[in-house]
């Protein structure tokens, strides 16, 4: 076999001496990129309760389908995530497409929330901003739109009062929480989520980023920053990475309470598809879910695999089931350029199709 | 021909090439000293590196900086690689095509032993962390995000230095108390510390593996007569095979144990520890945590029971309101129109009325209110 390295010294010397160049370069690209802000499409506050704040969109269509859509978000990391930049964001191109949007910012919890349960959150702020949704647009039903976690809020939420929901749309939604390649999960099954909660309290943000990093940690903790170099002297590329870095990097504070129920029932015992979810005094069963449901899923995704998704089909009552794969990532859904072109016509058509 | 004259490594100067490339750094921030003759190849370019970022990092933006002390560290793990393969290639160089494959494998086989090495080492994580820095940098922060109760407690490595830290906390209330607390705070603390030892052990035969992998992935590119032609496709194949390696290993189930021992034996120390805090708080008349967790379980109780109490009202309201409605439309059918009518209605065909007449026997008019 012939030797496979095709490398002298001189050019070892001047790739190194290149990647420092652009280094250096980067320091005038960086300098020149001010403060990194945290959303860019118009929207209003129209509800706040505790740390939550509930955003009204401006519109930027002429014509609006009736039926509200109401984003529901994890309460991991933030959900400026949906409106990264002008170019960047699920939040304007659905504006775009004629969607009445909303979107619950939970906030960041501090010591004050340490006792909040997923009741409050689910049977609590999100009915409660729901009722907000239905009040304002004059519609006797929203449409939800839950992201990751937020979409298994959701499930739960509409299985217990599907009378305020006209339509379901899931997105990187972890269902089953015990397939095969889902490595978070089997991460948190020998964790003592008690003696954790106990200790911490809350869970620190920075916690819970560091479980993700180290999913994949040559990756996102070393070869991403040498790609960084790569386009350092490009300002448009070093902002926009800039702006992913920010986002991965704000993690609110979990809520001890809500974070013990949701790591125990739903990451340890699965209970979601076994329909034994305790929230509250209800008891979720995703067959009470019969209203169309748009279940989009990330075929590269690490953090939900797709059958960790695709395990609503077999969970929910409805007759309208849609399933939609992504070809990205778990962010890449939401941030990259096909995302932006692919996502917002498919969710109004959809949308637009039931009225 | 002397073979040695064909190897473009032994004809060329390394180190003092690496001083021309010092230089050319340096060069690009004005008013940075020029460095000195370098020992060796890696130390050379992070000397120049540190001499760099020292001249300049003061021009940079507060809020970018963290991003660029990240991307410095990854251009030292740049380096590092680029340095072993430089050796290698110098060492390839020299036996010519025919033995290139005994030369990596050799050098790979050196490289391996640094795990080797690093199993007898008194300091394991220091040794762990120069050889797969990445997962144990990861570990770092994540233990300084469990935010431990006593200061720079991430940086104790050994129990004395643990005991002399708790030590330094004001010795008040009972002596025997005290020191059964921190009898316990030391059994917790070496059970971390052994639990910790153990993961990182289990990441001395992965970092192994990853080398073989890393060399069967060369191998495969000379099957396959694909050339590698810089060190970037170096370290990105570097990075697949850690990836790899690390992937299979994260999802044994050995590692899954190991995993939550090394988080549980943390929380419960951390958990101890701040029981011991709250001692000294409360004896120093201070809130504590232990209070204030009670104070913020009642209230979040008192506001669902408080809401409960609202909505019941509100359910009240709405069943009094409905009443209300009810009897308003009894009370309106008891209007004199609808008397009349009522009072032509022949006896007991329907209808209930509250009169006081009677009907005299053979007919005669009804008297009514």
């Amino acid at each position: 076999m012939m030797n496979p390295f095709d490398l002298a010294p001189d050019r070892i010397a001047a790739e190194v001496l290149e990647y420092n160049r652009k280094l250096a370069e980067g320091m005038k690209t960086l300098s020149g990129i001010g403060d990194i802000p945290t959303g860019v499409s118009e929207k209003e506050a129209v509800y706040r309760e505790d740390k939550l704040s509930l955003y009204h969109y401006k519109p930027l269509a002429k014509k609006l389908q009736t039926v509200p859509v109401l984003i529901v978000y994890a309460l991991v990391n933030r959900p400026y995530m949906t409106d990264l930049q002008e170019d960047r964001s699920l939040i304007r191109g659905g504006l775009k497409q004629g969607l009445d949007m909303y979107l619950i910012d939970w906030g960041y919890p501090d010591g004050a929330d340490r006792f909040l349960t997923l009741d409050d959150y689910i049977n609590g702020y999100l009915d409660r901003c729901v009722d907000v949704v239905r009040e304002r647009s004059g519609s006797d039903k929203v449409n939800l739109l839950g992201i990751c976690q937020g979409g298994t809020f959701s499930l739960c939420y509409t299985s217990l009062h599907q009378e305020k929901i006209k339509n379901l749309i899931t997105t990187v939604t972890p269902v089953d929480f015990h397939t095969r390649d889902d490595l978070l999960s089997r991460l948190a099954r020998h964790i003592d989520v008690d003696l954790a909660v106990d200790a911490l309290g809350n869970v620190p943000g920075e916690l819970l980023n560091w479980s993700f990093l180290m999913l994949k940690p040559f990756r996102l903790m070393g070869q991403k920053y040498l790609d960084l170099v790569e386009v350092l002297d490009d300002p448009v590329k070093a902002e926009n990475f800039l702006h992913m870095e920010q986002w991965i990097f704000d993690s609110p504070d979990q809520a001890g309470e809500a974070y013990r129920e949701f790591i125990r029932q739903f990451y340890q015992d699965n209970a979601l598809v076994k329909a034994s979810v305790r929230i509250g005094e209800h008891t979720i069963n995703l067959e009470n879910v019969t209203v169309p449901v748009l279940n989009i899923y990330a075929r590269d995704d690490h953090l939900v695999p797709p059958d960790a998704s695709k395990a609503l089909a077999g969970c929910i009552g409805s007759q309208d089931y849609t399933e939609m794969e992504f070809p990205g990532g778990h962010i890449g859904i939401y941030v990259s350029a096909r995302a932006q072109k692919t996502l917002p016509p498919a969710i109004a058509g959809w949308l637009g199709e039931r009225g | 021909m002397d073979k040695k004259s064909n190897n473009p490594f032994m004809d060329t100067d390394w180190i003092s090439l690496q001083q021309q490339y010092a230089e050319a750094l340096a060069s690009l921030a004005p008013g940075a000293r020029t460095p000195s003759a370098p020992g060796t190849a890696e130390a050379a370019w992070n000397e120049a590196l540190d001499r760099w970022w020292g001249a300049v990092s003061g021009s940079l933006p507060d809020e970018h900086r963290p991003v660029y002390d990240t991307l410095l560290q990854q251009f030292r793990m740049f380096y590092a690689i680029g340095d072993q393969f430089t050796q290698m290639l110098k060492d390839m160089a020299d036996t010519g095509n025919g033995g290139w494959e005994a030369t990596m494998s050799a050098h790979f086989g050196r490289m391996k032993s640094l795990f080797d090495r690093a199993a007898g080492s008194a300091d394991r994580q220091s040794t762990a962390a120069f050889i797969w820095p990445l997962p144990f940098e990861a570990w770092k922060q994540g233990l300084d995000a469990a935010r431990p109760p006593v200061p720079g407690l991430a940086g104790a490595k050994s129990p004395a230095a643990l005991y002399e830290r708790l030590l330094s906390m004001p010795g008040i209330g009972p002596t025997r108390n005290i020191q059964d607390k921190l009898r316990e705070s030391l059994r917790l603390w070496n059970d971390y510390l052994q639990k910790s030892a153990a993961y990182f052990e289990a990441f001395r035969d992965v970092g192994k593996l990853s080398l073989d992998a890393l060399e069967e992935k060369i191998r495969e590119r000379a099957r396959t007569g694909r050339k590698i032609t810089s060190l970037r496709e170096i370290y990105d194949l570097w990075v697949d095979a850690n990836e790899e390696v690390f992937a299979e290993f994260a999802f044994n189930e050995d590692y899954l144990r190991l995993y939550g021992d090394l988080i549980n034996s943390l929380m419960a120390f951390r958990r101890h520890a701040g029981g011991m805090l709250d001692d000294v708080l409360g004896a120093a008349s201070l809130p504590t945590v232990r209070e204030t967790r009670t104070t913020q379980a009642r209230q979040q109780r008192m506001r669902g029971e408080l809401r409960e109490a609202v909505a019941s009202q509100r359910r009240t309201a709405d069943e009094l309101a409905a009443l209300r409605r009810e009897l308003a439309e009894l009370k309106s059918s008891k209007s004199p129109a609808k008397k009349k009518a009522a009072s032509r209605t022949p006896a007991g065909a329907g209808g209930k009325r509250k009169t006081a007449t009677k009907t005299a026997p053979g007919g005669g008019k009804k008297k009514g209110r």
